[in-house]
């Protein structure tokens, strides 16, 4: 199969959109084309899966092919044909030991990524057909061109919205007067509005209209899409309250409230399908696949068990596709339940001592 | 759950609160005081004893405890309760007092000072030993130096090293009841206010963790309480190469056997092992012989099962460097798809593990370039244990750094009862002076 044909294929799927079954065989087809197109374009991506016992000569399955950890973007750069200009390149967040330690995702074709999100986005967040103004608590690309997300939502604006406008600003904060007086615009005018953004500034803004004794009841209709966690962060709070809170101050109901997890290392998205009627698990497309692996063996666990989740995002043909995170979940008849972090815990043994002692070294 | 007495006198089961507990403890205390020192140390000694009887049902009890709740192999609780057990016995035990006191018996009677005056040794008390998880025995160890300086211990282990604590109590219980009575092994929920308040009656506490650990035990303990804390370390070998170079199969075996125990997770537990030598072809082969030792192990001393957190970070290591070698000359990965590894690196800067086993192995060209490697990181340094010598200049340096320890690398899992942990004397620590001057 030719790089153009591939790249055809699977913008193909991504365009028959989430409802359209991808068979096993199909997407077992796929995942060997674009496996043996990484390893065709990438010494050490071929070289690692080689030491792990793994070619495309051999592997029948997708779930045959050795992931690469997340932790590994901040070491390398992941782009299957490294001669080839990229378009974007996105940082992961910073971790507790500073912003020198994010990982980087090359994209080497936006028209991907593109292909990926406008299907998924429009199922989940616009499946009555809705054309909304967007409402965003998130950087624009313009202030932050590294950020994954603020690309998604730049695509989702351009092509699924009527009009967008940004409330966050870099150096301010977010723009609560602007932001407050769409919004009650809307309410006046009785039109419906999306709003997307990161849990943690809908946390800071909702925080904000608690002291001001804010209440609105946004048009029926309206919805939001939230994402990310608090991991890094000053403050952390439970989902429940996060959506109770919007709920009070917005009068969007939680069955409108959307929850997107992503990661700058896919460039697919999950959703929970709340809004299609769908129970609140995330789903995937059907060209993302995961797996829940036993931490100790990376051995699948039987369905319904907890494990590390890995996923095999075929939009992901320009770097890698398989990628072992560091999340827990479960794989349910409904999708996958995240669970959170395996590393939350307090880990055992003086490991604990690494980020000290990793930070006092460099 | 606030609090749960796991093992204690039937009257101290009764303590509600940590603080009616310590109360109890210190009044029961009583009996200890009027025992010797020698007398306590000879009966716990009987008491850790058995735990090495392989006859003796108490130590299969606390094998099986070790597999179950430390999630361990089985020969590895073998070894981590042979290694721990061994100094609880009277002989050891016995050595600590010598080498702490010129004469023991200063914990038990006013004795002459060599310049005048007389004094005697107090253990501080009500004391509080808080101790992790990381190695299954430590709170065993604590405990017992705690009672040894007579004070009235409770002891909160980590969740992993409850079963074994509770053990050798109920058993020092059996053997001598007037001294265990002055000790209790407890679970508590540190959220809990009435946990924190009893804290603050303690007038020791002694903390092994991280730093979540000592700072919530800093920060309810009373501000006139001692505290004694042992914070999370790390550890190294040196392998001099020229050292009975025809026998570098043997620093091989040395240098993985510390990697293996405590699947790594111990203070002593060395994360980076630096061969000394001006050929990086000795190192590179030296670390393919390790590799083979932890093959061998992987039969012989079996890892244990990890929580996800630490099995994650171990995935995540390893994925990283295999992708690293793959791309970078000289880096030479092994294990892979094993549950060890041993990754050759020829790259100067000290390397911490993700531990579960394993180990970076660095080529140096001679002891001072070990000193400047460990520079960064001296003072977090625990164990350097060594194969060969590293010369008095090189050691003076390393000491000057913050290492705490030196020792051979077949020695630095198991420091004798009477080592000092962390550079802290183990029963001074724990005591109050009171003098007599004239």
């Amino acid at each position: 199969m030719t790089t153009g044909g591939l790249k055809s294929d699977l913008l193909a799927v991504f365009a028959g959109g989430v409802d359209a079954p991808l068979s096993d065989d199909r997407f077992n087809d796929l995942a060997r084309a674009v496996f043996s197109y990484q390893c065709e374009g990438s010494d050490v991506y071929r070289a690692f899966c080689a030491a792990r016992g793994a070619t495309p000569e051999a592997n029948e399955t997708w779930d045959q092919i050795p992931a690469v950890p997340t932790r590994a973007f901040k070491v390398l750069n992941f782009n299957a044909h490294p001669n080839r200009q990229v378009e974007a390149v996105f940082l992961t967040s910073g971790t507790t030991r500073g912003p020198t330690e994010r990982g980087t995702h090359e994209v080497a074709d936006l028209d991907l990524y593109r292909g990926s999100i406008i299907p998924n986005f429009r199922a989940h967040l616009l499946p009555d057909g809705a054309r909304l103004p967007m409402v965003s608590l998130a950087l624009p690309r313009s202030s932050e061109p590294s950020s994954s997300l603020s690309y998604m939502l730049q695509v989702v604006a351009e092509h699924l919205t009527d009009r967008d406008e940004s409330y966050v600003d870099p150096e301010s904060g977010i723009d609560e007067t602007g932001l407050e007086s769409t919004l009650m615009q809307h309410v006046t005018d009785r039109t419906a509005v999306l709003i997307v953004g990161t849990a943690f500034t809908f946390v800071h803004w909702i925080d904000s209209m608690m002291k001001r004794g804010l209440q609105m009841r946004l048009p029926e209709g309206s919805r939001i899409m939230e994402t990310g966690g608090f991991k890094g962060r000053s403050r952390e709070v439970l989902r429940p309250d996060l959506y109770a809170g919007l709920t009070h101050h917005l009068g969007i109901p939680e069955s409108h409230i959307v929850n997107e997890y992503g990661m700058t290392e896919l460039l697919s998205q999950y959703y929970e399908p709340v809004l299609r009627g769908g129970p609140r698990q995330h789903v995937s497309p059907p060209w993302l696949r995961t797996r829940v692996l036993n931490p100790t063996t990376l051995a699948p666990v039987p369905f319904g068990q907890p494990g590390l989740v890995q996923h095999f995002d075929l939009a992901n043909l320009n770097s890698v596709s398989a990628v072992l995170t560091e999340d827990m979940g479960i794989l349910t008849n409904d999708g996958l339940e995240l669970l959170g972090r395996a590393s939350d815990a307090e880990p055992r043994g003086c490991s604990i001592a690494m980020d000290t002692l990793l930070s006092v070294a460099q | 759950m606030t609090m749960r007495i796991l093992s204690s006198s039937s009257e101290a089961q009764r303590a509600p609160t940590l603080s009616a507990l310590l109360h109890t403890l210190e009044r029961d205390r009583e009996h200890l005081l009027d025992r010797s020192v020698l007398e306590i140390a000879e009966v716990i000694g009987r008491v850790g004893n058995r735990f090495l009887d392989p006859k003796a049902p108490i130590r299969r009890l606390a094998l099986d405890g070790l597999v179950d709740e430390a999630q361990i192999s089985a020969a590895m609780a073998e070894a981590v309760l042979d290694g721990m057990a061994r100094e609880w016995t009277a002989r050891s035990l016995l050595k600590l007092l010598h080498t702490e006191f010129e004469q023991a018996t200063v914990l038990d009677t006013f004795i002459g000072r060599p310049n005048g005056g007389r004094h005697q040794a107090f253990g501080l008390s009500p004391a509080v030993h808080i101790t992790s998880s990381n190695v299954p025995g430590v709170g065993v160890t604590s405990l017992i130096r705690g009672l040894l300086v007579k004070s009235a211990v409770v002891l909160k282990p980590g969740s992993e090293d409850r079963q074994l604590s509770g053990l050798f109590l109920d058993a020092l219980a059996s053997e001598d009841p007037s001294i265990a009575q002055a000790a209790a092994v407890v679970e508590w929920d540190s959220k809990d206010a009435a946990v924190a308040a009893g804290l603050s009656e303690a007038q020791l506490v002694v903390v092994y963790g991280g730093e979540s650990a000592i700072r919530w035990a800093r920060q309810h303990a009373h501000p006139s309480a001692q505290t004694v804390v042992y914070p999370h370390r790390v550890s190294a070998g040196v392998v001099m190469a020229n050292y009975k170079p025809g026998q570098l199969d043997e620093a091989a075996a040395e240098v993985a056997r510390a990697v293996a125990l405590f699947d790594q997770r111990g203070c002593v537990s060395p994360h980076t092992i630096y061969v000394v030598t001006p050929d990086n072809t000795v190192a590179e082969r030296f670390a393919e012989t390790v590799a083979a030792q932890m093959e061998g192990l992987e039969q012989t001393l079996p890892p244990g099962i990890p929580q996800a957190g630490e099995a994650s970070a171990f995935h995540q290591a390893a994925g990283s460097i295999e992708l690293e070698a793959a791309g970078a000359t000289g880096v030479v990965v092994h294990g892979v798809g094993e549950r060890w590894r041993v990754v050759f690196e020829p790259r100067p800067g000290f390397r911490g593990s993700c531990l579960g086993r394993f180990v970076w192995i660095r080529p140096v060209p001679t002891p001072a370039d070990v000193v400047r490697e460990l520079e960064p990181v001296g003072a977090q340094i625990q164990t350097l244990g060594v194969w060969g010598k590293v010369g008095v200049e090189a050691l003076g340096r390393l000491a000057r750094l913050g290492v705490r320890r030196i020792t051979t690398i077949k020695r630095a899992p198991w420091p004798a009862a009477r080592s000092r942990h962390d550079g802290t004397a183990p029963l001074r620590s724990l005591l109050r002076w009171v003098e007599v001057d004239g």
